[in-house]
């Protein structure tokens, strides 16, 4: 019997179309081809082309590990003459662990955005980043990690001299609690956000004209939290403090009590933490919302746009742009036990993501119809970690004492991203002035880019079995993902055949390439 | 007559073929006396949130009053503190306003709002003013950007000074703003320098002049093919660093132009020789420019000023007032102050209670900000507070109020409506808010 259940395992484990996953990811796939080939035929619009593979290849990789592809990667993919080596791509990079720490980034900017603009709450999205990545690691399920998250021990060790609490030692997620203040209403008002994408900061104040939220519901689902403000001078919440189940609203003398957002009271003879309560309703699979918006964020992370857009303000004036495509994603999602992978491997190898975004009617222009593929910008730990590769630069290991207090690492990597921080990879990221020059002329990257210094230039340079062409060659895979077009080549071949200097010419190529446009978006 | 564009090629032109000493005073004058010249302003930040009783709202002789004594300005009837003598000087360019009321005590949310006009609310990152006007009064074809932030400190809280929804083509130039000590006491060419203006370190300018025109064959083309947000951005990013790479405009930042003697007067400090450096902007049209005034020996709080708080005062007043007023004379010499918006405020003002350390805490309930130059009434004082600047007793000021004044001064329309980055289109200044009556000139 043993035996007979390891071969199952080995035959069918290694051949991942087969697995339970695969079956609904497939019929996925096909209701997107199909809600989007109507909504496109619907508008009259020219679909673009099947991007190639060099497009598909560097768009996964920044999507799915945040990073380009290696010279070898690229090479091993562009070379594949099998028909399915698209979907054996997705597999190896949902399986690896460079996915496990993306998708760990993409949570802590989604749980902690004021880490992303904001040095002083940096480290709270330190913290919060490791402690997704550990349960990621654990196979945690998206409703797994969300019901954590809400329930975390709130055990804060002591004050900082401006009255922050300082968070207890090991992985927790609190920094998310701090990084809203330990404010019940703040909290409240981020999971509403970010897991049902309702806003009721406004209704906090004033009932909001355009929602129907009112200021007493904004303050009911704030009262699930009211135990996460530590009352002073206490230094710890007592035992029973985590479970205040009331709030008193603002500046006035009335009392909210906790209740749902569909205006049921929780039973609290099953659940007598207030979190806990809060937790089990939201990731119900009945909850019209969570399944949706969770979906529409994996979405937005694929093609730079939701589905609902902006992805965290839902209601009447927002309207999903495909609703049925909506509605199947979430079912999905949810029949997969909140897998994010399904749902991604699904939408990578639909006709939607495979196209170009090269613009080839001007039907395709808008963003939001999916005519053709989104270009998306870099987020500064893409653009980094691709700069990084293309140039052979290893990043020191930060040391644990920075992370431990918090400061952003003072490797080149912390400066880096603390510099063009700002924004997560949406399709309107822009760069800066100061990062292009930056970029152009900055020590880090002149140094990357120095025929003395910087591993690649050297390598490529002084490699024995490389000729020009060769040259030319890597320098293109290694930047671009792709091998360069006759005209490219008939302009770098002869600038560096030419050349007195050819260490110094291969640094000026890599130099063009990593501040060409084209490096600089996923597109 | 000439076209703004044919102007800006005309002083380029010039710039290319003068002497600096001959080319500067032309441009001055050329500058304030063109009659389609817009509006300009310059945003003094007071890290910490400055003290007003005193600075600009005295006490003397009550419990809360301090040691300082209250001076005559030029203007009779207003009187201020005995530690900006030279900014009483200028009072007649400038208004009060005493009535400062708001409700944030966090640095770095009362920074956000104060600095944007609305409260933090995440995701949606509102700009802050200097980005606003940028977009604005900003020209896109002109060599220097529209936006200029220098010693710009921002510890506090990075949201509030950034280009936020209006996206990175509005962002700030940022000069100054080293991540070691921002203070530099006899700040060098390189700490008001733009960074990395120059080939890095082992490129010739040759090799430079070589990549950039490779880089321009391998771009060709690319932007209208992947037509989007996203290109545009690094494409506009890129052609507006290489135009100030290339650019004589760069002249602006090289403040040895100036006269030394000049330079002693704003005080050779960070503050006082960004202050300068804003004038030379000004000249040059660039709309916004903001200077921080925050840490300084003996003041390593900044305005932050729990402790000691009248050592402190004396040590950032010191540094304040010769800059501020000198940069209010030179404008007037210069015949830019009637087009010059001059701002002084921080993110709020200090308890008139003095603390057990000498010190004064956070106080959004009744403080003081200053506006002057173009636009502005000046010589006058708005609002109220009572004997002791407890509570404000008369026309309370909003801080979207503030920014509304400001918008209005320099010729921004503040219901003028942006559309964001989220789809939804948003007001300069929120709707409800309103210039200060009377301050407009």
């Amino acid at each position: 019997m043993r035996l007979e259940l390891r071969a199952f395992v080995l035959l069918f484990a290694a051949a991942p179309w087969a697995t339970a996953s695969d079956v609904h990811a497939i019929k996925l796939t096909q209701q997107i081809d199909t809600r989007i080939a109507e909504s496109l035929k619907a508008g009259g619009r020219v679909a673009a082309a099947r991007a190639n593979d060099a497009e598909f290849l560097r768009r996964l990789s920044l999507d799915l590990v945040g990073r380009i592809p290696t010279v070898a990667e690229a090479r091993e993919f562009l070379d594949d003459i099998s028909t399915d080596k698209r979907a054996k791509l997705v597999d190896r990079l949902l399986a690896s662990p460079e996915y496990t720490a993306n998708a760990a980034r993409l949570w802590r900017s989604i749980l902690v955005p004021q880490a992303t603009t904001n040095p002083q709450t940096q480290y709270l999205g330190v913290s919060v980043e490791a402690w997704v990545r550990d349960r990621l690691r654990t196979g945690a399920t998206d409703d797994m990690t969300v019901r954590d998250l809400l329930t975390a021990r709130l055990d804060y060790l002591d004050w900082t001299p401006d009255r922050k609490a300082n968070p207890a030692p090991g992985l927790s997620p609190v920094g998310f609690y701090q990084a809203n203040d330990l404010k019940p209403e703040t909290v409240g008002s981020a999971v509403a956000r970010t897991f049902l994408g309702l806003k009721l900061e406004c209704a906090l104040c004033h009932d909001h004209p355009f929602d129907k939220w009112t200021q007493k519901q904004a303050w009911e689902t704030a009262a699930f939290f009211a135990g996460v403000a530590p009352l002073e001078p206490e230094i710890k919440p007592a035992s029973g403090l985590v479970n205040r189940r009331e709030l008193k609203i603002n500046d006035t003398a009335s009392i909210a009590s906790s209740r749902f957002l569909d205006g049921v009271s929780p039973n609290w003879a099953v659940d007598s933490d207030p979190r806990k309560a809060l937790a089990a309703w939201l990731v119900r699979k009945d909850n019209p919302y969570f399944a949706r918006v969770m979906a529409n964020r994996v979405w937005a992370s694929l093609f730079g746009v939701g589905l609902v857009d902006p992805v965290d303000d839902w209601g009447p004036h927002n309207v999903p742009s495909h609703p049925q495509l909506l509605d199947d994603l979430a079912a999905a999602y949810s029949a997969s036990g909140f897998d994010p992978k399904t749902l991604i491997r699904a939408i990578v190898l639909s006709d939607a993501y495979q196209r170009t975004s090269h613009l080839t009617h001007p039907t395709q222009s808008d963003p939001r119809r999916f005519a053709r593929m989104n270009v998306k910008g870099l987020s500064a730990e893409q653009l980094f970690d691709s700069l990084a590769l293309a140039t052979g630069h290893r990043d020191p290991a930060p040391a644990t004492a920075d992370l431990a207090f918090g400061w952003p690492a003072r490797s080149p990597r912390g400066l880096f991203i603390a510099k063009f921080g700002g924004g997560a990879g949406r399709t309107d990221m822009q760069v800066s002035i100061l990062q292009a020059l930056s970029l152009m002329n900055g020590d880090w990257l002149a140094d990357q880019t120095n025929p003395t210094k910087g591993a690649a230039v050297k390598a490529i340079a002084s490699v024995p079995f490389l000729d020009d062409a060769g040259r030319v060659e890597v320098l293109f895979l290694s930047t671009l993902s792709r091998r360069p077009t006759k005209t490219e080549a008939d302009r770098y071949l002869p600038f560096l055949t030419g050349a007195d200097d050819k260490a110094r010419a291969t640094s000026d190529i890599l130099w063009v390439l990593v501040n060409s446009h084209e490096f600089l978006v996923n597109h | 007559m000439l076209t703004r564009r044919d102007w800006l090629r005309l002083t380029a032109a010039g710039a290319l073929g003068a002497s600096a000493s001959g080319w500067l005073p032309a441009l001055a004058s050329t500058a304030a006396h063109d009659p389609k010249r817009k509006r300009s302003c310059i945003l003094l930040w007071m890290s910490g949130g400055p003290s007003q009783i005193d600075t600009f709202d005295p006490k003397p002789g009550t419990d809360t009053g301090g040691p300082f004594k209250a001076i005559d300005t030029a203007v009779p009837g207003i009187r201020v503190t005995e530690l900006l003598p030279t900014v009483a000087g200028q009072m007649k360019h400038l208004t009060v306003v005493r009535s400062m009321a708001t409700k944030e005590g966090d640095h770095g949310r009362a920074t956000y709002q104060l600095r944007t006009g609305y409260a933090q609310q995440e995701p949606l990152q509102y700009p802050t003013l200097g980005s606003l006007v940028s977009k604005e009064l900003g020209d896109p074809a002109a060599e220097l950007p529209g936006f200029v932030s220098i010693a710009s400190r921002r510890g506090l809280n990075d949201g509030g000074f950034g280009a936020g929804y209006l996206g990175a083509n509005y962002a700030p130039l940022l000069i100054g703003n080293s991540d070691n000590d921002p203070y530099v006491p006899t700040p060098t060419a390189r700490a008001l320098a733009v960074p990395d203006l120059k080939p890095g370190p082992g490129v010739s300018l040759g090799q430079a002049e070589a990549r950039l025109t490779l880089l321009g064959e391998q771009n060709a083309g690319f932007a209208e093919e992947y037509a989007s947000a996203a290109v545009s951005g690094v494409s506009a990013a890129y052609d507006r660093a290489v135009r100030l790479m290339k650019s004589p405009a760069r002249a602006a930042f090289d403040l040895d132009d100036e006269p030394a003697a000049l330079r002693d007067r704003y005080g050779r400090n960070l503050f006082g020789q960004g202050c300068l450096l804003a004038r030379r902007l000004v000249e040059r049209n660039v709309p916004f420019i903001e200077v921080f005034l925050g840490r300084v020996p003996g003041a390593f709080g900044g305005w932050d000023t729990h402790a000691k708080n009248f050592d402190a005062l004396k040590a950032l007043c010191g540094i304040l007032d010769p800059a501020w007023g000198t940069l209010m004379a030179d404008l007037t010499d210069r015949g830019l102050i009637d087009t010059t918006a001059v701002v002084w405020m921080g993110e709020f003002g200090r308890t008139p209670r003095i603390n057990g350390g000498s010190g004064r805490d956070h106080y959004p309930t009744a403080w003081s900000v200053v506006l002057g130059g173009g636009g502005i009434k000046g010589g006058q004082v708005v609002g109220k507070t009572d004997k002791t600047g407890g509570t404000v007793e008369d026309r309370p000021v909003a801080g979207p109020d503030l920014l509304a004044t400001v918008c209005a001064a320099i010729g921004v329309d503040p219901t003028k409506q942006h559309l964001s980055n989220i789809g939804r289109p948003i007001r300069v200044v929120e709707k409800n808010a309103k210039p200060i009556a009377g301050v407009v000139a």
